[in-house]
């Protein structure tokens, strides 16, 4: 078929931040798939709590507050290297200071991993003693997976730094990790709330 | 009343009680005919909708056939055309609305009068039963405030006719499913829940139910006898069901009853009366009034029961009941004392 | 649109000859940026949305092979009763394989196959959105496949069903590995399946060409939009219920075990809140099948675009609202019921929207009845009788009959064969040119044609009648007593009326790749965009990015097609639009070929399958991953040269 020229683009960007970036809606997307999760995981949660008559199940005591809640405050203080890992990579900021920010944010991360291991010992129950057990463990276990998972992705990008120049390519790449790392600390909290303060609340 | 349909050994023997065939479409109680109608009326409505729809497509493709040329012109669609086209595909799905709808409603008052079953059966003092599903056999109690008026039997259920029965059951293995086509509806048996099923049989007869929720190897082996009764012959039958077994009074029962005490039955099976209280498989205590084996896949002769007991996986691989090489005489008298626990 | 600088390169064209020559010059150039290399190395580090997309459309279709022969094994053992051609164990490992074969390894990734193959194409781009992801996603589904299919000749294969119920699929009853090879071959089947949803719905948010608003784009790409969705809710409860059951059968939880505190119906609930979108799933794809066969067929643009777009969304929500009618037989409370029934009455409205959309079209065009177009014919036939049995089967009192017996056999079979593989046989038949650049012999598709529609009625209309007259699914065997020796007779002499149907496809796919007529760039005369590459598509798919004006682009503008220019040929640069009205926004040049996808599917594959003997299988495969992924994101050859060169700018 012959063709007509009507439009022409080569005066476009070749890069764009935010939803403007395929990237951007690539890692939404993956958010979507492992909030769906949690939700489902959630009302797991709740489905069986319905079977009990009392919750956490007979001899099992409420979970600790103490490391929970630092971890919490961990995870929600790593978001703020974060946000500036991300404005600054947006605003051609320099690669000494967005390098700096990830390494903030990956040493809470790190941190956030320590204590997650503590977190497990807060709820004075094994995976294989009861259903309850079971269903925190995993909760506690696909988040952490998650943490690992941002954290990992930091790592890569700081020892990149140290490596290749910071181009507008990776810029879009680390603005883009940011928008997962805030989905994880986000859906913590609901998740945060549902584990330590619904059984002692409801 | 439809006998089953092909003669063998078998159902001719049941016909004499009163077999039915196990179909959904020969109901036998208040639930198997509301879900007839309900039946009839899905059907109606269906055919009329699938000609209607099948006339109108074959009528669009076939209207303007002719000669096809090398590349059919593309048509434009004109507004007025579209516009009566338009009224014709929403007429169309209003007439759809309002046959779901139609069928909504009757839907409803169906699950209605299910319910209302449940709700006139407890005013009128319901036959309990209590069902317990295994790999693959059905547990079948009626209990009794009365411990010794309990009765304990398996396969084989028991009702008077016209008077609402209220089944509660579980499962102490996998999920099963009870379902008697002919008197309606099926539940499930849920290790962990107890479920409960309200019917009502208003005509005699024996009728075949089997075990719907896939359970394994032989879930196509797990089926049981419903026999509703007139209520007098429901009574007596309870009342038989309630005495422990008789003591053998001839030689070859009394050599039977040490065979069974002697080998590996025991560890299964119970024989109230007797020293033999195994719980893994069918209470046998009245064996011999059953009128099936292995839940429902043999007819209960002598013959049947002989193989059954010595090779029970050539008849239902992977059961749990083991082989048992018997002595031809030991295996006569066994079967004369299982025989005789009526 | 950017109207000054169209000015600049519609002043390109001055002398012909030299315009020839420029022009194969700058396909050369393209083809030389987007080619896939020859041989074995192409097949691993391909990222051509086309070649992978035909890879997974002929492995689906090799299963749907298997899995036929699977059925065909059953109706031997069924066509008498008290046969003994296979034994109960055998028989319980071919219909859970049979299931989990049609419905994981053949229908959804077939259906999102031919969205990987004909989304870019329709909507006007050179590639997927994340061309490495694509290739990784094929290759874990294919280890998934693989993996249940092993087990399967080996004779470990699943025998729980295809939704493997707890407590019968849990560590009591199931010992061995056998349901843990199910559960993880969902894992791989479910990680392809979200790797191409999200794929499908960056791709169409953001690569439309310019001026295909979404009010234009066509009917198929917004099926498999949203089934993408779907995929995206859906997916993750299959995944974590299977994770549930895996690890209660490695290492001890008790989800599903009611002496600690689990609940057996927490398993029904997850998997069917996946499993009845997952029909959907199934079938909306081959709604827009359907449409874009009927567009090109009927010669006119399908009438009510709007209201078959809406009907599409509608049925992928309401599809959410529906898993409970598969346990109404649990004892639910009643107010649930009722709902349940609702929802399940009320999602035939959108299907009869389509259906009588569909009807008007026919009516109001010039219908040339071509063998895609009998498939369609055959589709509403039979997909009418499949979605009035499924109307019947939402109210509980019907269901709590005929649930779980050969009734539901038969409406499923109904609504998955009529519903979406007579479409999709129509869309092979109908896209077979676009693929190979020959067309199917008309005289072999109609006996592929009514061999299909006639063994299809004669197996599966009989299981109607079983199902009332009590036969229960799942069995083995039935005794001669019960009276269903002449209908399941019957339905086992349909089989190999089947079998000789999909023989004779086979027979026209083979001899047509070599023989068939050459078909050119668009031999039905069809609308949409895929139809404007050259069949089959180079490389690059198109040399220029069209312009679009409406929803039929090749019917509006019959002797030009308006281009866009000034996309680099020399990276494998795509036009990122905006996502409502497809306005240029910028280019973006894309990664290529890359062996570290493929490494990062044998991380998974280590990973996972380990984890059906030991828990140790995760953190082994998490390792592995990081390396994996880190391969991938490193920059290497030309993007490392590129980026220190541009340090020392």
């Amino acid at each position: 078929m012959r063709t007509r020229a009507v439009l022409d683009v080569r005066d476009l960007p070749e890069h764009a931040f935010g939803h403007r970036a395929p990237l951007w809606w690539g890692t939404v997307g993956l958010a979507l798939i492992e909030g769906t999760m949690f939700v489902l995981a959630m009302a797991s949660y709740l489905y069986l709590r319905m079977d009990s008559r009392t919750w956490p199940p007979i001899r099992t005591p409420n979970p600790d507050l103490l490391i929970p809640t630092i971890n919490l405050v961990v995870m929600l203080a790593s978001v703020a290297p974060m946000v500036r890992a991300d404005l600054l990579s947006r605003r051609g900021g320099s690669v000494g200071k967005i390098r700096l920010a990830l390494v903030l944010a990956t040493v809470l991360g790190l941190a956030a991993l320590v204590l997650r291991w503590f977190e497990f010992d807060a709820f004075h129950v094994r995976w294989d003693t009861n259903a309850y057990g079971s269903i925190v463990w995993a909760i506690l276990g696909l988040h952490m997976a998650e943490i690992f998972a941002s954290v990992m992705e930091d790592v890569v990008f700081i020892v990149y730094t140290f490596r290749f120049p910071l181009d507008e390519k990776h810029r879009v790449d680390v603005s883009t990790s940011a928008v997962f790392w805030y989905f994880v600390v986000a859906i913590w909290i609901p998740l945060y709330v549902l584990l330590y303060f619904t059984p002692r609340l409801v | 009343m439809r006998a089953w349909r092909h003669g063998t050994a078998f159902p001719i023997a049941l016909v004499a009680v009163g077999q039915h065939a196990q179909s959904a479409l020969d109901p036998a109680g208040p639930q198997g005919d509301r879900f007839i109608g309900l039946w009839w009326l899905s059907l109606a409505i269906s055919v009329a909708v699938f000609v209607l729809v099948v006339i109108a497509l074959l009528v669009a493709a076939l209207r303007r056939r002719h000669e096809p040329v090398a590349v059919e012109p593309v048509v434009a669609p004109e507004p007025a055309g579209e516009r009566s086209l338009g009224r014709v595909v929403n007429a169309a799905v209003a007439v759809t609305v309002v046959l779901l709808f139609v069928w909504l409603v009757a839907s409803v008052r169906t699950g209605r009068a299910y319910t209302s079953l449940r709700a006139a059966g407890s005013a009128r003092a319901p036959v309990e039963v209590t069902i317990t599903g295994h790999q693959w056999w059905w547990e079948i109690e009626y209990p009794d405030t009365n411990p010794s008026l309990r009765v304990t039997t398996a396969n084989e259920l028991h009702v008077p006719v016209g008077r609402p029965v209220v089944l509660k059951m579980t499962s102490t293995d996998v999920i099963h499913s009870f379902w008697a086509p002919n008197l309606g509806g099926k539940r499930d048996l849920i290790p962990g829940h107890v479920t409960t099923m309200w019917f009502q049989a208003d005509t005699p007869g024996v009728y075949r139910a089997q075990c719907a929720e896939f359970c394994g190897y032989q879930h196509a082996h797990m089926a049981l006898m419903v026999v509703a009764e007139p209520a007098g012959r429901f009574r007596a039958w309870l009342a038989a069901q309630r005495q422990p077994a008789a003591p053998p009074t001839d030689s070859l029962r009394a050599r039977g009853e040490r065979v069974f005490l002697g080998a590996d039955c025991t560890l299964c099976h119970s024989i109230a009366g007797t020293p033999a209280g195994g719980r893994q498989g069918p209470d046998l205590t009245h064996v011999g009034s059953r009128l099936t084996l292995a839940a429902g896949t043999l007819p209960n002769t002598r013959r049947n029961l002989a193989g059954w007991i010595v090779d029970p996986q050539s008849t239902k691989p992977g059961s749990l009941m083991p082989q048992n090489p018997l002595g031809s005489e030991d295996l006569q008298a066994l079967i004369s004392y299982l025989e005789g626990l009526r | 649109m950017r109207d000054g600088s169209a000015a600049r390169a519609a002043t390109v064209s001055v002398e012909p000859a030299l315009e020839e020559r420029r022009l194969e010059k700058e396909h050369e150039a393209l083809d030389e940026q987007w080619r896939t290399p020859p041989g074995f190395a192409g097949w691993l580090i391909s990222t051509d949305h086309k070649s992978i997309a035909v890879r997974y459309i002929v492995t689906a279709f090799s299963f749907f092979i298997l899995g036929g022969i699977n059925a065909a094994i059953m109706r031997l053992q069924l066509a008498r009763p008290d046969a003994h051609v296979v034994g109960p164990d055998l028989y319980n490992q071919l219909f859970t394989v049979h299931g989990s074969t049609m419905m994981f390894l053949f229908a959804v990734p077939v259906m999102t196959a031919f969205g990987l193959y004909f989304v870019p194409l329709m909507i006007g781009t050179r590639n997927v959105a994340f061309p490495r992801l694509n290739n990784y996603g094929y290759y874990v589904y294919l280890t998934g496949a693989l993996l249940l299919w092993g087990a399967f000749l080996l004779n470990i294969g699943p025998d729980t069903g295809w939704f493997s119920y707890p407590p019968l699929s849990g560590p009591e009853f199931a010992p061995g590995k056998r349901v843990d090879i199910w559960a993880q071959m969902i894992t791989f089947t479910e990680i392809a399946a979200l790797v191409t949803a999200i794929q499908i719905i960056v791709t169409v948010f953001k690569q439309r060409a310019p001026g295909m608003s979404l009010g234009r784009m066509p009917l198929f790409v917004w099926a498999e939009l949203v089934v993408a969705f779907m995929i995206v809710f859906a997916m993750p409860a299959v995944m974590l219920d299977s994770s549930y059951l895996a690890i209660d059968r490695l290492i001890g939880t008790h989800f599903f075990n009611p002496a600690e505190g689990g609940d057996v119906l927490l398993h029904q609930h997850l998997f069917w809140f996946f499993g009845h979108p997952e029909v959907y799933i199934i079938f909306i794809p081959a709604l827009g099948m359907v449409s874009a066969i009927v567009e090109t067929f009927a010669r006119r643009p399908i009438f009510g675009h709007t209201a078959m777009v809406l009907s599409m969304i509608a049925t992928g929500f309401v599809a959410f609202g529906l898993w409970v009618h598969h346990m109404f037989a649990t004892s639910l409370p009643q107010l649930g019921e009722g709902f349940f029934t609702a929802a399940s009455t009320m999602i035939a409205i959108p299907s009869g929207v389509q259906i009588f959309c569909w009807i008007a079209t026919i009516w109001s065009g010039r219908p040339r009845l071509r063998v895609p177009m009998l498939w369609v014919i055959g589709f509403v036939i039979l997909f009418v009788i499949g979605g009035l049995t499924g109307v019947m089967i939402a109210s509980v009192p019907f269901d709590l009959q005929v649930h779980d017996t050969y009734f539901i056999v038969a409406h499923f079979h109904y609504v998955l064969i009529g519903g979406s593989v007579f479409p999709l046989f129509g869309a092979f038949y109908y896209w077979y040119p676009k693929l190979t650049g020959r067309m199917l012999s008309e005289t072999l598709g109609k006996w592929n044609f009514w061999l299909f529609f006639i063994g299809f009625n004669v197996t599966f209309f009989p299981m109607h009648l079983l199902g009332l007259e009590g036969m229960p699914r799942r069995v083995y065997t039935y005794p001669a007593s019960m009276g269903w020796g002449e209908l399941n007779l019957l339905a086992s002499i349909g089989a190999p009326i089947i079998v000789a149907s999909v023989v004779v496809f086979l027979v026209n796919v083979w001899v047509s790749r070599r023989r068939g007529a050459l078909a050119g760039e668009n031999p039905w005369d069809a609308p949409t965009l895929e139809w404007a590459t050259s069949s089959p598509p180079a490389s690059y798919a198109f040399a220029h990015i069209p312009v679009v004006h409406g929803r039929t682009p090749l019917w509006d503008t019959r002797d030009e097609l308006p281009v866009v220019t000034g996309l680099r040929s020399d990276c494998r640069e795509v036009l990122v639009t905006d996502l409502l009205d497809a306005e240029p926004d910028h280019r973006y040049g894309q990664a290529g070929p890359s062996v570290w996808p493929f490494a990062l599917a044998v991380a998974t594959a280590v990973g996972i399958i380990a984890s059906i003997f030991t828990p140790w299988g995760t953190p082994v495969g998490v390792v592995l991953a990081t390396i994996a992924l880190t391969g991938w994101v490193w920059p290497k050859g030309r993007e490392r040269r590129e980026l220190l060169a541009g340090e020392r700018l």
